[in-house]
């Protein structure tokens, strides 16, 4: 490769000028039929053939580089695998990095726990599929709500915090590449509920998705970076669970002097504010399929000792939560949402490494909490 | 795009199609040495975007002068020493850091002293010929061509002044330059853009150096992918360097010759980075070398011979970078230079009819090199502390 492999300058210009012409020409081809191959391949996935299906959405160890388009991330998931059996009860779990197990084996995460205590309703078996994703935000949850509306869910359990209600442009950022990758689902949504979701859009836009220039749309041959991305994909999992997991008991530990997040905190000025509205919107998606939606506080760590007297944990000062709690109570019988309050069910002692990730035991005890709301309580989405 | 940064690309596209142009023709240096420092200042603006990078740029051309000058002069080792200062003073952390004028105004960021490392090298190489006598054939204009050209300003290679020289002395054909140099432009391009950067989304996402609790195999998919990383890498730039000098009309030396495929350290260091790891054996290995052994004769050669090989890779280790890391991956580089020598000088030459048929014993060495090499970049790719939890991990330890 030295030396060029032409004969002269005349024939490598005319290799390269047909080269050239024969990628131009292709290029346009696909931006006219709107196909994008690297999208396409990012769905095959050997999981499936050399598996079961990830038990869970891949995780990057990367966050900010290493995500997946949703079609691609559940191309991986045990949901997508095979048809939905007719005697099985299907629950998808929504919610951030807790619920989906951070630092736990498949085995200990509140979806498998769930599916392990046999649940059947209407003699059908209640099969739980995990597909909480790190990072808090209500608007990537419900995109993930959306994808999931194809697999034939019978029941959302949908988990949320503060954080995941916050309105600041930082937080809802951190998701940014999410957005990104997801963002003709995003701006479907908005779109389809423009009343609820306009406000919310308009006030966030600049922050949401990364500038792109306007030439790179002429480019239909691009998302190359999700391949080495997608060939990972291969690996189960990408952050594993027996390495992430923490010897840290939280309970044990004084409460800190300063929170993540107090009632000056940006973005919890106003509650409820325009992120709130994806609750809404997640409910009426549900409710268009005629799938429930549960939707439920998040246990966290009530911790003792320090400054317990001001804050419950190093994430929440006791007076934003307290409003919180009674916010988002007030709103869920003002919007008619079914939703149960869980958030101190699990005790101090069985927290990890952080305020919201608990053990296979404090699990095991969330578990039990939702099968006894599902089984006294179970009813039908009702969304205002 | 401002204004500004068009016009240098404008301009220096167009002093650098002038260079091509005028080198072809052979027209007189001072027209090629004005031609190739406006295409060398303006490359420089439009990569950091820094007009104070000019200035840096113009101190390099002091630079230059003071070699010519100064290496013929009793003070020529001072000059060296300076040289050396500058060296290390460009790799001080706050310096070489990302820090740009804007955010730090009046402040030195080094990320627009771009490619001082391969300047460095090359005026010592220019002062010790210009001490030695050996500049006597050479002009100041070529002198300052051979050290600020555009294409190997950058990345390199490290060129010598007297190839440089008889290159730039060399009437060739414009159209077989144009040919091969587009040739390994294209080259070089493909490999930085699909090969390099794909291995780098790679690593990107499983980065090892930033989070070294990852499982044993994708740690070693990591490594592999790195090492292969780093060969597109480097080599995409030699390959477009040595490209853009072939279009003007200098041929610039190689740089890789399929590095992985050595049967010993030795001789991959004469594959990797050619240019470096020839300049370290002339400059640092063999003065050193023959300065312990004018001392201490051959009652310490065994001794001497490590004391060198550690030196010597000991300064290509923070030559990358002054970090514990570059240093220990330097040593670890030492050492298997020195193990390798010491095996090699022992062992019985090898026949065909050996233990081993030839295929198989180049092989084996290939695989063992290769294996050496990689284990080795993970104290290249770290600091010191990750990089033992790296190795940590790659053989299955918890770190």
């Amino acid at each position: 490769m030295k030396l060029s492999p032409f004969p002269d300058l005349t024939a490598f210009l005319r290799v390269l000028a047909k080269a050239l012409a024969i990628v131009f020409v292709a290029n346009f081809l696909l931006l006219w039929s709107g196909f994008n191959p690297v999208r396409a391949v990012i769905m095959l996935n050997t999981w499936d053939i050399v598996g079961h299906g990830r038990a869970r959405l891949v995780y990057p160890s990367d966050f900010a580089n290493g995500q997946l388009p949703l079609e691609a991330l559940f191309a991986t998931h045990a949901i997508s695998v095979r048809p939905k059996p007719v005697d099985e009860y299907r629950v998808v779990l929504l919610g951030e990095s807790g619920i989906a197990g951070w630092g736990l084996p498949d085995e200990d995460t509140l979806a498998e726990q769930l599916t392990a205590r046999s649940i059947r309703f209407d003699g059908k078996r209640l099969i739980a599929y995990n597909l909480a994703y790190p990072q808090p935000s209500v608007a990537r949850d419900v995109l993930i709500l959306d994808a999931a509306l194809g697999y034939d869910p019978n029941l959302v359990i949908w988990f949320v915090t503060p954080a995941a209600l916050n309105n600041a442009e930082e937080v809802i950022g951190a998701n940014r590449v999410f957005f990104d990758l997801n963002h003709l689902r995003l701006e479907r949504l908005i779109a389809e509920y423009p009343t609820l979701l306009h406000a919310w859009y308009e006030g966030h836009r600049a922050g949401l998705f990364t500038p792109q220039p306007s030439w790179q749309r002429l480019i239909a041959l691009r998302d190359q970076d999700l391949l080495p991305i997608w060939a990972n994909a291969l690996f189960y999992p990408f952050i594993p669970p027996d390495l992430a997991q923490s010897d840290r008991r939280l309970g044990g530990e004084p409460v800190p002097a300063e929170a993540r997040y107090t009632n000056d905190s940006p973005g919890f000025e106003r509650m409820p504010n325009e992120t709130w509205n994806f609750l809404r919107v997640g409910c009426l998606r549900a409710q268009v399929e005629g799938v429930t939606l549960l939707l439920v506080n998040e246990p966290m760590l009530i911790g003792i000792g320090g400054h317990s007297d001001v804050n419950y944990n190093a994430h929440y000062q006791r007076a934003l939560y307290d409003r919180y709690r009674e916010a988002l109570n007030v709103f869920a019988v003002h919007h008619d949402l079914w939703y149960v309050d869980l958030w101190n069910i699990i005790p101090a002692a069985r927290y990890t490494d952080t305020p919201l990730h608990a053990d296979a035991e404090g699990y095991a005890i969330l578990a039990a909490a939702l099968e006894r709301t599902l089984s006294e309580d179970r009813q039908g989405t009702r969304c205002d | 795009m401002d204004v500004l940064r068009i016009a240098a690309w404008v301009v220096g596209l167009g002093a650098f199609g002038g260079l091509i142009v005028a080198s072809h023709r052979q027209s007189s240096r001072g027209l090629r040495l004005g031609l190739t420092l406006i295409s060398s200042a303006l490359l420089i603006y439009v990569l950091t975007d820094q007009p104070a990078a000019l200035l840096l740029f113009g101190l390099n051309i002091v630079l230059v002068f003071g070699t010519w000058h100064i290496g013929r002069t009793p003070f020529w080792w001072g000059w060296i020493v300076l040289l050396v200062a500058l060296l290390i003073l460009s790799k001080l952390p706050g310096i070489r850091g990302t820090d740009t004028f804007s955010a730090h105004p009046g402040r030195i960021s080094a990320a627009a002293w771009l490619g001082f490392s391969y300047l460095a090298f090359r005026l010592i190489h220019l002062t010790v010929e210009a001490h030695a006598g050996r500049l006597a054939d050479v002009s100041l204009e070529e002198a300052m061509i051979y050290a600020l050209h555009p294409a190997s300003l950058i990345a390199g290679p490290i060129d010598r002044v007297r190839t440089s020289m008889i290159s730039q002395r060399e009437a060739t054909s414009l159209t077989d330059d144009l040919h091969q140099g587009l040739w390994r432009i294209l080259v070089g391009t493909f490999t930085k853009f699909v090969i390099a950067n794909a291995l780098y989304s790679f690593i990107a996402v499983h980065d090892m150096a930033q989070n070294p609790d990852q499982p044993t195999g994708i740690a070693w998919l990591w490594l592999f992918a790195y090492s292969f990383y780093l060969l597109a890498d480097f080599a995409a730039y030699t390959n477009i360097a040595i490209g853009f000098g072939r279009l003007a009309g200098l041929r610039l030396p190689e740089n890789f010759d399929r590095p992985y495929l050595s049967p010993s350290i030795a001789l991959f260091w004469q594959r990797w980075h050619i240019t470096l790891s020839n300049w370290v054996r002339d400059y640092i290995f063999f003065p050193l070398a023959r300065a312990l052994r004018s001392k201490a004769g051959n009652r310490y050669r065994v001794l001497i011979q490590l004391l060198c090989h550690l030196v010597t890779m000991g300064v290509v280790g923070l030559w990358h970078g002054l970090s514990t890391g570059f240093l220990v991956w330097g040593i670890w580089h030492g050492l298997g230079l020195f193990v390798y020598g010491q095996i090699s000088a022992r062992a019985p030459r090898p026949t065909p009819a050996g233990i081993f048929p030839t295929r198989l014993r180049s092989a084996i060495g290939i695989a063992l090199t290769y294996g050496f090499v990689t284990l080795g970049w993970v104290f290249f790719a770290a600091d010191l502390p990750t990089a033992i939890r790296i190795i940590a991990r790659l053989f299955g330890l918890n770190g």
